[in-house]
C-alpha cells in the first residue's frame, strides 16, 4: 500500500503541506493535481528516482510501420542461401496476409565499427557511430497488426487505453525546466492509437505528451512542428501582461478564497513564460551551419528528419524528459513509411536515406555536447517484418513481423558496442534473450532510475503499472 | 462474513452487496435549518463534530448555481434581477421547476450520461471508422432525459429496447436505445476474428457493470476477481449473453422515415431517369456499330485480382491484392480513326484515382477512375464517363494504372464521338447529376439507420482459459452476477439472447447496486463529489460512502418515486445542504473539516468543458439554441493535417450546443479536451480536472475565443452590465477601480475599443467566469 501514488496518496509527499491544509476545497487529488501543475520544478514532490539513474532524459526515434530488421540490422546468411525456398518450419496462427518463401535481402551486410556490428550496406553515416549503439537484436511478442503493435510499444497494452511511457516518465520524475513540458512529442502520427500513444490515460492530465505539430497521417512536417496556441494573433505581451495583472487582481479581490483559484492564475503565468521559451527551443535558425549540415538539414531527403532530430537535441537540452521523434510519413507506393508489403528494396532505400545522416549527426552532436552519457536515445518500430516475402505482390515486399526483431539504444548508461539477443537463423523467431515489450519498458525505467515495480497508480481501485504484472529487466546491457 | 439465506454459500459482508434498507431519521438539536431528510443526515454528522453548516448562499449566487446545475447556461441578466428583487423560497422552486421543464435540461444532464455511456461517433482505437448513426442515440438520451423517463426503463431500453414487447410505436426509440451497447470503441483491423469479438463483448461487459452497477467485472475474464466475489464462471455466463447478441445498423419503420425514403426514392428515380434520357442522347453522338464494350477482367496482361461480388450478384470486378502497382491491359481494334469516348463502371467508397495508358505512351498519361460511388458493393457500380481520346485506326493496348488501390472495376466503353462539343457538354451535365445522386444514395442510406443491437445465435460460451479466446474450458450457462442477490432470482431462456432478464434483473427495486450507483452519480453530478468518492467503484477496491445512511435513504426514496431523476433533483436542491454558501465563517469548520467531506459549506465548481463553452457562445449573444440532428461532419478515419484544419474550422463555425457537437475518439475538439472532455473510451463517472499551462494557453489566445469575446463587447458598453451577464452580480468598487485602470492602461497601447475587447477577453477567462460558487 506504501507504493501507491494514486493522486490521494500523493498528497502526503507534498513538502508544502501547509498549503492544503489551508485548502477550503474538497476536491482532493484533483485540487492537488491542479496545484502541483505549477510546481513544474522537480525534486520536491517525486520519489523517484530509486534506484542508480544511468539516464536523465530519453529521445525516441519511432519508425512509423516496421522497418525489416533482416535487412537493416539482423544478418542472416542464412536468407540468401534459402532464398525461394519454403521456411523449413510452420508459422504463426495468426498473420496479417498470406506468405510466401523465404526471401534474401537486396542488400549485402558488413561488419562495421571496432565492435563488428552488422549493418546492411543501406546504411551509410550510421557506421560512423556503430561503436556507440547497444543492438536489441531479440524484441518478440508483440501485436501483429499496426495498431495493437503501436500501443503495446508506447503504452504496454495493445487495446486498452494505457498511460503512455512518456506520462509515465513525467509522472515519475517531473521536468527540469519550469518553463516547458516534461513530454514532447515531435510530428506524431495520428494512426494506430493516434493521441493514445502520448496519452496519460488515468495518470493527471499534466503528465500528457504536448505534440509539437498536430497529429496527423501523414504527419505534420518538420517544418510545422509547433506548439498550438502560442502566439496571439491581435494583442502582444504588453496587453497579455495588463491581462494576466488583472486576472490576479480580480482573483485577490474576490470573496472566494481558494488555493484552486490561485493555481489557475499561476498557470497563466507558466503559459506566459512558456510563449517566450517555447518558440525559442523550436527556433532552429539560431544552430549553426556546421550543426545544420551535420543533420542533413539542407539536403532535400534528409531535412524533414533532421529537423526533427535538431529540434529533440534542443528540447534535451532544456530539459525535457521525454521526447519522441516520428519518421512517420507515407510513400507514394506504399502505405505507412516502413511498411513495406511490396516494393521493399524502394521503400527501405529511400527510408533509410531520410533518417541515416540525421540519426548520426544527432548521436555525433550529442556526444560532442556531452549530453550522450545521460540521454538515452532508443531507435524503433512497432514490429519487424517477415524474412519471407508477402504472397500476390509483384515488386517484392515483407509481412508484419511481431515475434523477433530489431531495436537499438544509445547512450544513457547502455554498453556501447554491444550486441543483446538474436533470432533463428532465418531471423524468423527471437531466440536467446527474448525481449518483450514490457522488458523493454522495464529497462528504459530501469535506466532512468526507476524500479519498474515501484512506478504505480491506483486507478479505479487496481494498482496499475507500464508493464503491467511483467518485465524483465536486460541487466546485460546496462553499462 | 454472513450466509446468503438463499443458497447458505458465504458471500463477503461488503456493504455494497446487500440491499439498502430504510434508514432511521437521525437525531438533530438544530431543527430549523433542516428542510428536508437530506439535512437531517448532513446535519446531524456537523452537529456530532460540533461544527455548523454554512450560511445560505445569496441569491445571486444561488441563481448562478441552479442555472448551470440544471441547463448548463448562465441566467440572462433580466431573470437575475428578478430573482434578487422577489428572492424568496417558492421563488427559488419555482425556478427550478421551470429549469426542469426546460429542453436545455436535457441537453445538460442528458450529456452527464453520456459520459458514463462513453459516447463516441467513432470506433476509436486504431482505424477510427465514423459511426454515423450515432447521433439517434445520443439524441435518444437527451429526450430521455428531458421526458424524465424512469430510470429502471431507461435502462431497460439501453439493454434490451430491441426484446421489448411494446407498443409497436415505441419501436424506433427502444432499438435506438440499445445504441448503448453498441456505440463502444472497437479494435477493428484485429486480425483475429474470434479474439475481436470476444475483445467486443468484454467492452459491453466493462461497461454494463461499471456504468449501471458500479463494480468492475472484466478482470474476471482472465481469472477469479481477486478482490470482488465475481468468479471468472460469473464473466462467461454474462459473456454468452453478448455472444448471443449482434451488434447492427438496423433500418427503423417510424413513419416519418418512410415518408423521407419515399422522398428520397422519387427524387432518386426522378435524376436516374434524366440520366438515363442524357446517356441515350450521349450514345447518339456515337457510332454505335463502332461502340467497343470490356469486361474488366477479360485484361490481357496485368497483376490485378479478379472478384465475384457476392452470390445474388451478376457483377465480376477487378481491383488491387494488397498495395501494389497495380496495372491491367486490354488490346481493341479500332475500325475507324477519331475521338472516342471512354466510360468505366466502378465501384468506390474513397477515392482511389487511377490513370489511362494508351500504347504505352508516357508523355499522356490521363487521370481516370477518381470519382466515389458511395461504397465498394456492387449496387454502387456505376458508368462514369471519364476521358476522351483520339485513336488511330488499328491496334491499341490500353493499360490501366491505379496504385497502391483500385476502385473496383466492372467495364468500360469505348465509342467513337461524332459531335465532341455537346458531347462534352452532356457529360458535365451527367456528370453534376450523379454527384447529386451519390449524395441522395448516401443520404437514403443515413436517414433512417440506427446504431444498436439484436438477437443472434443463442447459445451459452466457453470459459476462456487465462482470458485467451482460443483456449476453451467449460460451458457456462447464461446468467448474471451469482454473488450480489436481488430478491427475485431470474434465468435466461433458450429462445432469446437473455438481456431483457438482464435488464430486469438489474432494475430490481432491492438490487443492491443500481439505485446507490445511479443516486451518487446524481449528488456527483450536483456537489462535484460522491457520498462514494469512487463513483465507478462502488466494489471492494473503492471507498466507503461518507454518509452511508443518507445513501442508503436516497436509493430507497428514489425507487419508491418511480425511479424519478426529476424528483431527485427536487429532493436535493430544495435541501439546505445545497442552498450553502461556499464560505463558513466558523473557524473550525476548516480545521476540523478540511477537505469538506462533512458538507460544512458548499464547493467551489469549475465549469465543464461544455458549459464553458456554451456560455462563452451564449453571453457573447451567438449560441444558437436549437437540436441540429444528423451524422457528425468531421473526418475521423486517417485524417491529413488538412483534414483536421478543415475539422477545426467545422468545430469554430458550429454555433449550436457542445453537446452535439462530433465525439471524435482521439481527434476531439482541443477546446473542450483540454477543459477535461473526456475521450470516451470507457465509462467516465468523473472527470479528470486539470490546470495546465496548455490551457492557459488556449484561453489566452485561441482565436475562437477571442472572437467571442469582440462579439461580447459589441453586445455590452459599461462595466455593470457586463458583470451581470458574466456573473450575476455588479462590480464592487475596487473591482471597478482596478478594470478602470485596466482600460486606461490598455487604451493608451490599443485604443478604448480594443482595450474594451480585451477586457472581456479577460472577464472570459477570469476565475469567476469558470467557476460557480
Amino acid at each position: 500500500m506504501s507504493l501507491f501514488m494514486s493522486g490521494s496518496q500523493d498528497i502526503n509527499k507534498i513538502s508544502r503541506r501547509s498549503l492544503l491544509n489551508k485548502m477550503c476545497v474538497g476536491f482532493g487529488g484533483l485540487a492537488f493535481n491542479s496545484l502541483i501543475s505549477n510546481a513544474f520544478s522537480k525534486a520536491d514532490h517525486y520519489r523517484f528516482p530509486n534506484v542508480r539513474a544511468r539516464a536523465k532524459r530519453i529521445i525516441f526515434l519511432f519508425m512509423h510501420g516496421g522497418p525489416s530488421h533482416v535487412d537493416l540490422f539482423d544478418y542472416k546468411p542464412e536468407l540468401y542461401s534459402h532464398n525461394g525456398k519454403a521456411l523449413p518450419f510452420a508459422e504463426r496462427k495468426v498473420q496479417f496476409a498470406d506468405r510466401g518463401n523465404i526471401f534474401a535481402p537486396p542488400w549485402s551486410f558488413r561488419q562495421v565499427g571496432d565492435c563488428g556490428h552488422w549493418m546492411s550496406e543501406l546504411w551509410k553515416h550510421l557506421p560512423e557511430v556503430a561503436d556507440d549503439l547497444c543492438i536489441l537484436n531479440s524484441l518478440c511478442e508483440t501485436n501483429v497488426s499496426h495498431g495493437g503493435a503501436c500501443m503495446k510499444l508506447h503504452t504496454g497494452d495493445e487495446a486498452l487505453l494505457r498511460p503512455s511511457m512518456g506520462s509515465w516518465i513525467s509522472y515519475g520524475l517531473g521536468s527540469e525546466n519550469k518553463n516547458l513540458p516534461s513530454f514532447v512529442t515531435i510530428c506524431p502520427t495520428s494512426l494506430h492509437g493516434g493521441v493514445n500513444n502520448f496519452g496519460s490515460a488515468f495518470l493527471p492530465a499534466r503528465h500528457q505528451g504536448v505534440p509539437l505539430g498536430a497529429p496527423g497521417y501523414p504527419n505534420t512536417s518538420g517544418k510545422d512542428a509547433k506548439f498550438h496556441y502560442m502566439k496571439n494573433l491581435s494583442s502582444g505581451g504588453v496587453e497579455q501582461r495588463l491581462q494576466i495583472d488583472l486576472l490576479r487582481k480580480l482573483n485577490q479581490e474576490s470573496e472566494i478564497k481558494n488555493d484552486l483559484l490561485d493555481a489557475r492564475i499561476n498557470s497563466f503565468e507558466l503559459a506566459f513564460r512558456m510563449q517566450m521559451a517555447a518558440p525559442e527551443v523550436t527556433d532552429l535558425s539560431q544552430e549553426s551551419k556546421l550543426t545544420r549540415e551535420l543533420y542533413g538539414m539542407d539536403g532535400s531527403e534528409t531535412d524533414n528528419f533532421a529537423r526533427q532530430c535538431l529540434l529533440a537535441r534542443r528540447l534535451a537540452e532544456k530539459g525535457v524528459r521525454f521526447i519522441q521523434v516520428s519518421h512517420a510519413n507515407s510513400l507514394p507506393f506504399n502505405n505507412e513509411q516502413w511498411d513495406q508489403h511490396s516494393h521493399l528494396e524502394k521503400g527501405h532505400s529511400i527510408n533509410v536515406q531520410q533518417i541515416d545522416k540525421p540519426i548520426t549527426g544527432l548521436i555525433k552532436d550529442l556526444k560532442a555536447r556531452g549530453l550522450l552519457e545521460d540521454t538515452l536515445v532508443l531507435w524503433g518500430g512497432e514490429f519487424g517484418r517477415t524474412p519471407t516475402a508477402q504472397k500476390g505482390n509483384n515488386a517484392i515486399g515483407r509481412d508484419h513481423h511481431p515475434d523477433g526483431f530489431t531495436m537499438w539504444m544509445a547512450g544513457g548508461g547502455v554498453r556501447p558496442g554491444f550486441k543483446y539477443g538474436s533470432t533463428d537463423e532465418f531471423g524468423y523467431h527471437a531466440v536467446e534473450d527474448r525481449m518483450t515489450i514490457h522488458d523493454l519498458h522495464a529497462t528504459i525505467l530501469h535506466l532512468m532510475g526507476i524500479d519498474h515495480t515501484d512506478l504505480t497508480y491506483n486507478h479505479n481501485g487496481r494498482d496499475f503499472r507500464l508493464t503491467d504484472v511483467h518485465g524483465n529487466i536486460a541487466q546485460n546491457i546496462i553499462s | 462474513m454472513q450466509l446468503s439465506l438463499l443458497g447458505g454459500e458465504p458471500i463477503t459482508d461488503h456493504w455494497s452487496f446487500i440491499s439498502p434498507e430504510s434508514p432511521k431519521s437521525p437525531k438533530v438539536s438544530n431543527k430549523d435549518w433542516v428542510s428536508n431528510e437530506i439535512d437531517e443526515f448532513i446535519l446531524s454528522k456537523l452537529e456530532d463534530k460540533g461544527l455548523m453548516p454554512a450560511k445560505i448562499a445569496s441569491p445571486s449566487q444561488l441563481i448562478r448555481r441552479i442555472y448551470y446545475d440544471l441547463i448548463g447556461l448562465p441566467p440572462e441578466p433580466d431573470v437575475v434581477k428578478k430573482f434578487i428583487e422577489e428572492y424568496s423560497l417558492d421563488s427559488y422552486k419555482k425556478i427550478i421547476d421551470d429549469l426542469l421543464n426546460s429542453p436545455r435540461y436535457g441537453e445538460r444532464w442528458g450529456r452527464h450520461w453520456l459520459d458514463v455511456a462513453r459516447y463516441g461517433d467513432s470506433n476509436g482505437g486504431d482505424e477510427n471508422h465514423a459511426y454515423p448513426h450515432a447521433w439517434r442515440y445520443r439524441n435518444y438520451v437527451i429526450d430521455a432525459f428531458n421526458k424524465d423517463l424512469p430510470f429502471n426503463e431507461f435502462i431497460k431500453q439501453q439493454i434490451a429496447g430491441d426484446l421489448i414487447n411494446g407498443d409497436p410505436k415505441d419501436r424506433t426509440r427502444n432499438l435506438t436505445a440499445t445504441g448503448f451497447l453498441a456505440i463502444g470503441t472497437k479494435i477493428l483491423a484485429e486480425k483475429d476474428s474470434v479474439k475481436k469479438r470476444a475483445d467486443i463483448v468484454d467492452e459491453q461487459i466493462d461497461t454494463i457493470s461499471r456504468s449501471l452497477m458500479g463494480i468492475s467485472v472484466s478482470c474476471a475474464r482472465c481469472h477469479d476477481h481477486k478482490f470482488d466475489p465475481i468468479p471468472t464462471a460469473d464473466y462467461y455466463a454474462l459473456a454468452g449473453i453478448f455472444h448471443s447478441t449482434l451488434i447492427q445498423d438496423q433500418v427503423v419503420d417510424k413513419p416519418q422515415f418512410i415518408n423521407a425514403i419515399a422522398k428520397k426514392k422519387s427524387q432518386i428515380k426522378g435524376i436516374e431517369k434524366r440520366i438515363e434520357v442524357l446517356d441515350k442522347q450521349f450514345k447518339k453522338l456515337t457510332e454505335p456499330e463502332l461502340n467497343i464494350q470490356l469486361e474488366a477482367e477479360k485484361f490481357s496482361r496485368g497483376n490485378v485480382k479478379i472478384i465475384k461480388a457476392g452470390n445474388d450478384s451478376e457483377v465480376t470486378y477487378i481491383s488491387d491484392p494488397g498495395s501494389q502497382d497495380n496495372f491491367a491491359e486490354y488490346k481493341i481494334n479500332i475500325l475507324k480513326s477519331g475521338t472516342y469516348s471512354l466510360e468505366f463502371r466502378y465501384a468506390a467508397k474513397s477515392a482511389r484515382p487511377g490513370s489511362l495508358i494508351v500504347n504505352d505512351n508516357r508523355n499522356k498519361v490521363l487521370p481516370i477512375m477518381d470519382q466515389v460511388t458511395g461504397g465498394w458493393s456492387a449496387k454502387y457500380q456505376q458508368w462514369s464517363q471519364e476521358a476522351y481520346v483520339y485513336l488511330e485506326m488499328g491496334n491499341h493496348i490500353i493499360r490501366i494504372e491505379s496504385k497502391p488501390l483500385m476502385s473496383h472495376l466492372d467495364k468500360m466503353r469505348i465509342s467513337l464521338v461524332t459531335d465532341l462539343e455537346e458531347s462534352r457538354k452532356l457529360r458535365r451535365e451527367i456528370k453534376n447529376l450523379t454527384q447529386k445522386l451519390d449524395k441522395l444514395k448516401s443520404e437514403e442510406e443515413n436517414t433512417y439507420k440506427v446504431m444498436s443491437v439484436k438477437d443472434g445465435e443463442v447459445a451459452d460460451s466457453n470459459i476462456n482459459v487465462r482470458g485467451d479466446p482460443h483456449s476453451k474450458g467449460s460451458i457456462v450457462k447464461r446468467g448474471f452476477l451469482t454473488k450480489i442477490k436481488p430478491s427475485k432470482s431470474l434465468s435466461c431462456n433458450d429462445s432469446s439472447s437473455g438481456r431483457l432478464e438482464l435488464a430486469n434483473w438489474i432494475t430490481q427495486p432491492d438490487h443492491p447496486l443500481t439505485a446507490r450507483v445511479i443516486v451518487n452519480r446524481i449528488w456527483y453530478w450536483h456537489f462535484g463529489k460522491g457520498i462514494v468518492s469512487t463513483i465507478d467503484d462502488f466494489g471492494t477496491t473503492g471507498t466507503v460512502p461518507s454518509h452511508p445512511s443518507l445513501l442508503d435513504f436516497l436509493a430507497r426514496n428514489f425507487v419508491d418515486n418511480g425511479w424519478s431523476i426529476k424528483e431527485l433533483h427536487r429532493l436535493i436542491m430544495f435541501s439546505n445542504t445545497y442552498r450553502m454558501g461556499t464560505n463558513n465563517l466558523d473557524p473550525f469548520a476548516l480545521n476540523k473539516d478540511p477537505d469538506n467531506l462533512l458538507y460544512s459549506r458548499r464547493d467551489i465548481r469549475r465549469l465543464e468543458a461544455e458549459s464553458f463553452r456554451d456560455s462563452v457562445l451564449m453571453v457573447s449573444g451567438n449560441l444558437n439554441s436549437s437540436s441540429p440532428t444528423g451524422p457528425l461532419f468531421v473526418k475521423s478515419q486517417d485524417p491529413s493535417p488538412a483534414d483536421l484544419l478543415k475539422n477545426r474550422q467545422s468545430y469554430e463555425g458550429f454555433f449550436f450546443r457542445s453537446v452535439y457537437l462530433p465525439v471524435i475518439r482521439s481527434h476531439g475538439y482541443d477546446l473542450l479536451a483540454l477543459l477535461g472532455f473526456p475521450n470516451a473510451t470507457t465509462t467516465v463517472g468523473q472527470r479528470s480536472q486539470t490546470t495546465v499551462p496548455t490551457q492557459a494557453l488556449m484561453m489566452m489566445n485561441n482565436p475562437f475565443i477571442i472572437d467571442q469575446a469582440k462579439s461580447l463587447a459589441l453586445r455590452f458598453s459599461n462595466i455593470r452590465d457586463l458583470y451581470m451577464a458574466l456573473f450575476a452580480r455588479h462590480p464592487n468598487d475596487n473591482e471597478a477601480q482596478w478594470i478602470q485602470g485596466f482600460l486606461q492602461n490598455n487604451t493608451k497601447i490599443n485604443g478604448e475599443k480594443k482595450a474594451w475587447e480585451s477586457l472581456c477577453h479577460t472577464l472570459l477567462i477570469s476565475n469567476e467566469f469558470i467557476h460557480v460558487w
